[in-house]
């Protein structure tokens, strides 16, 4: 029980008539890097918001470090470390400063804190210069930094390297690995950016229309998005005959629906085809398939956006 | 609260509005008063005269205060940390109450020291000190008008006309023919009373009228705050 971080039961969220969540179930462990991953308008983060206790749910339960109930929620998120949407940010002051207030808020006593995690960031040397005049990758790593100042268990990142050139891309997912790592920090990220989550993530949660379509751990979303012949037969224990006697290999998946994944012939598919032939096994579908991430999650939603 | 408190209070004194407020204050009274001075028998009356038209400023630092905490999104940071929202409401309203006493009443404390020593009339603090509880009650009265219309109307543009249909309609309510009745009902005419040497019923019936638009306007930030999705 205490490996949950995380857990909602039928959340469910409307604004006037749009409904942004739909019944959704979600359990999250401690110590793994979540993947959401979701089109614009999907609920991603609305759920977000949820959880850090900017609006509230209609319907359902969520509970936080196993405690529930709107003033015990409350009092779990002082564990936890956002960055919702866009840094929000004093434009007056400086980073120091933006980090000053924080740690006053958050009654935070040792003002060295501030300056630790200014250069986790890469923030450490901006002076007296204003926030206003932060460049939009700056603002991201200060938003990141006020939200590692009280060392979270679990921390919520909306689109952590928006902005971000690639060299600062590298840096965040290197640090966030890094907390996980150090600290054993329970992290949920959302972004648009799908390849850069894949290499950082180690689960990946994909939502749309406001609901969760499906969980998958870095394992699970690479088999599905392996390269591999797709078999549809008619006769299945006559096709692993073939595969096996025929194409020598057991280098192959059956799928629940009768579908096999073959992972060996990859340049070779009319060997295939001849071999399931000669043992006049009817082939019904026979195709090299295998998607990255986003070929994956536009496999999973659909294109387009629902804004 | 304590430590909410002392990040708001660090915010303000890092901010520029403030100080720019306090002497726009300054200076605006200051120009009244070369008005109000024939028309009150001391200085003191005539520093608060024309304090009813200064709540202009208090709606510029309500919406500089409130309305960008809401469009910057700063003010979810206390929330997304864990902070009750109760909490929070009351760091805000106390900072702005205080800050917003300093901004109206630093003039009159500059007027009284240096127009004192200017217009060699010197005010026995004896006439002062019975309206001392009146006036800082009815300036916190109306502070909290300030954070309440910020919790129903969170937006710049919607915070600006609420805040100035409040200080339009609270002009012509002093200026209308019922304005002996309601300068004693609205806190922001407590002064204007005091000015024009109206104070005819005891200190504690202002300050208990004040205290309950403190209280009514509380609640109502409360409930409104306490409620909203945060966008």
């Amino acid at each position: 029980m205490n490996s949950i971080v995380l857990e909602a039961q039928g959340i469910t969220k409307k604004y006037r008539e749009t409904l942004a969540l739909d019944h959704v179930d979600l359990k999250l462990e401690k110590g793994k890097i979540y993947g959401f991953i979701g089109k614009n308008g999907a609920g991603k983060t609305t759920f977000l918001r949820l959880i850090t206790g900017l609006a509230f749910p209609m319907e359902g339960r969520l509970s936080l470090f196993g405690k529930s109930g709107e003033k015990s929620l409350q009092e779990q998120r002082k564990r936890i470390g956002s960055l919702i949407e866009t840094p929000a940010l004093y434009p007056y002051m400086t980073a120091w400063q933006n980090m000053e207030v924080q740690r006053l808020q958050r009654g935070i006593p040792d003002k060295s804190v501030i300056d630790k995690t200014l250069k986790m960031v890469g923030l450490d040397n901006t002076g007296k210069k204003k926030v206003r005049n932060f460049s939009l990758g700056m603002r991201q790593r200060l938003g990141i930094a006020m939200a590692l100042l009280n060392t979270p268990e679990f921390l919520v990142l909306d689109e952590p390297i928006n902005g971000l050139d690639p060299a600062g891309m590298v840096e965040i997912r290197n640090l966030i690995k890094e907390l996980n790592r150090e600290y054993g920090m329970t992290i949920l990220i959302s972004s648009h950016l799908l390849e850069e989550l894949h290499n950082t993530a180690t689960d990946f949660i994909f939502i749309d229309g406001g609901r969760i379509l499906e969980e998958l751990t870095y394992e699970e979303l690479n088999e599905k998005c392996k390269q591999h012949i797709e078999i549809k037969v008619k006769d299945t224990e006559k096709a692993v005959l073939v595969m096996e006697e025929k194409l020598h290999t057991d280098n192959f998946k059956m799928l629940p629906d009768g579908t096999i994944q073959l992972y060996d012939y990859l340049d070779d598919i009319e060997s295939v085809a001849v071999a399931f032939s000669e043992a006049q096994v009817l082939v019904v579908g026979l195709a090299v398939t295998g998607d990255t991430l986003e070929e994956y999650f536009i496999s999973k939603v659909g294109g387009g956006s629902h804004e | 609260m304590s430590k909410l408190l002392k990040a708001e209070i660090y915010k303000l004194l890092h901010s520029r509005y403030f100080p720019a407020l306090c002497l726009a204050q300054l200076l605006f009274s200051t120009m009244m008063l070369r008005d109000s001075l024939p028309k009150t028998s001391n200085l003191f009356y005539a520093t608060l005269w024309y304090l009813p038209f200064s709540y202009l400023i208090v709606v510029v630092f309500m919406v500089l205060y409130f309305a960008n905490d809401y469009e910057e999104r700063t003010l979810f940071l206390y929330i997304t940390a864990g902070n009750k929202r109760s909490s929070v409401l009351a760091a805000k309203a106390v900072c702005f109450v205080l800050a917003d006493l300093v901004i109206m009443l630093f003039p009159v404390v500059v007027q009284l020291t240096i127009g004192g020593w200017i217009l060699k009339e010197t005010v026995d603090p004896a006439v002062i000190r019975p309206y001392m509880g009146i006036l800082l009650m009815g300036q916190a009265a109306t502070g909290m008008m300030g954070v309440c219309l910020a919790q129903l109307y969170k937006k710049v543009g919607n915070l600006i006309t609420a805040g100035m249909i409040t200080f339009i309609a609270m002009v012509i309510a002093l200026n209308s023919k019922a304005a002996s009745v309601l300068s004693a009902v609205i806190p922001a005419g407590h002064a204007y009373r005091i000015a024009a040497e109206q104070i005819t019923e005891t200190p504690g019936y202002y300050m208990g009228i004040s205290a309950g638009w403190i209280v009514v306007m509380g609640i109502i930030a409360l409930i409104a705050f306490c409620r909203a999705d945060l966008k």
